[in-house]
């Protein structure tokens, strides 16, 4: 391995922080009560984590060329990811999807 | 379907009820003389494997041995699934489409344009990386995992992503006076997908014009070494299952897009908050 403990260690960390967003996210969708909360909290962790990993695995990679893909990999999850959850929500609201409101009798979970 | 009703469709019901089992048990005893499933002594394993591990590469100039079997030694095989590819197009066109009776109308319905600024731009990004993509992954089928399928699904992705955003490719632009009308129409589609399997066929009947057997690209005038000559040929297969593919993708959406709004499902309704 050609990278330093302190590259190696910075790595780490950056992977780490990206899996706490994943996890979230996970937390996100399991927990909050509609569409449009589930889609806020899996949109935002779930483009964070993934760049975040991406990133610590393009500073661990031996290979130049693997880098520039891990690159390339991160930015394609940069744009895609909000403009899926943008679509996602927009399809949604045309839809006619409830928004849930806090003052309302909680239906159960999953309920549109 | 269904029971027998008179003396004509009864003898052929029991004509099928006679034919089916003999079938069925001549195919199943059939399956009872062949090797063992992954058998290493069976004939495929001890003679047509290590023939086309040994020589692909240096008969086909295709480091990557699936294409070197798909789009050569077994081209003929190759084409008949283009050819299924691109008839499932044409029944999906025919009875989805054209018993609307108007093939390519301004429609509402899943073609409605769906765009908004955030998907706008987001689109013109992303939808050249992903033509692109398409393309590389077609031509470096040579020598990694990749061809003409997968290259003309991604390319048939990018076509689905345009028409979403921006609405049906019509022959007069689209919905939106702003963003002006770009990729193939259902038409276009159609066109496509058509060059395609003629392309195949065609680069086919070139190699018999050339004095060679259908599909065996050794006879093509294309240069001295055998290896290259096969290597573009093989090429030129890939590109056609593209463009049959990419055409295939376009017409299937659009045909059930417009099967959609016949049969009146409310997608991409107009209700909810409008740019």
């Amino acid at each position: 391995m050609a990278a330093s403990t302190l590259t190696e260690g910075f790595a780490i960390l950056l992977v780490a922080a990206g899996l706490f967003f994943i996890l979230a996210a996970v937390i996100g969708i399991l927990r909050l009560p509609d569409f449009f909360t589930r889609l806020h909290a899996m949109g935002k962790c779930d483009t964070a984590g993934l760049s975040l990993s991406l990133l610590g695995l393009a500073l661990l990679a031996d290979d130049l060329a693997v880098t520039v893909k891990l690159v390339l990999v991160l930015a394609l999850v940069a744009v895609a990811n909000p403009t899926a959850t943008h679509a996602l929500a927009r399809a949604a609201s045309r839809a006619g999807v409830k928004v849930w409101r806090p003052d309302e009798p909680a239906g159960p979970a999953g309920e549109r | 379907m269904g029971a027998p009703r008179h003396g004509g469709t009864r003898m052929r019901w029991l004509l099928g009820a006679a034919a089916f089992p003999a079938l069925f048990l001549g195919l199943v005893l059939g399956m009872a003389e062949l090797p063992e499933f992954g058998d290493p002594g069976s004939p495929a394993s001890t003679h047509v494997s290590p023939r086309f591990i040994e020589d692909a590469a240096a008969e086909t100039g295709a480091a990557n041995m699936v294409t070197a079997v798909l789009a050569d030694y077994r081209g003929y095989d190759t084409l008949g699934e283009t050819a299924v590819i691109f008839a499932a197009g044409l029944g999906c066109l025919v009875i989805l489409a054209a018993a609307g009776g108007r093939p390519n109308p301004p429609a509402p319905g899943m073609s409605h344009p769906f765009g908004s600024v955030i998907l706008d731009t987001a689109t013109r990004i992303l939808v050249p990386v992903v033509l692109l993509f398409a393309v590389y992954v077609l031509i470096h089928g040579h020598i990694s995992p990749g061809g003409g399928f997968q290259g003309g699904v991604l390319f048939g992705s990018g076509l689905i992503m345009m028409r979403l955003v921006w609405g049906p490719a019509h022959e007069g632009g689209t919905h939106r006076p702003d963003v002006t009308a770009f990729g193939p129409s259902l038409r276009g589609s159609l066109i496509l997908a058509c060059a395609g399997i003629l392309g195949y066929a065609g680069i086919g009947l070139a190699a018999m014009a050339f004095g060679g057997e259908f599909l065996n690209y050794g006879t093509l005038p294309l240069g001295s070494d055998p290896a290259h000559v096969r290597e573009l040929a093989t090429l030129g297969i890939e590109a056609a299952v593209f463009l049959t593919v990419a055409g295939t993708v376009g017409v299937l959406f659009d045909t059930i897009s417009i099967g959609m709004r016949e049969s009146g499902v409310p997608l991409g309704s107009d209700r909810g908050p409008r740019e």
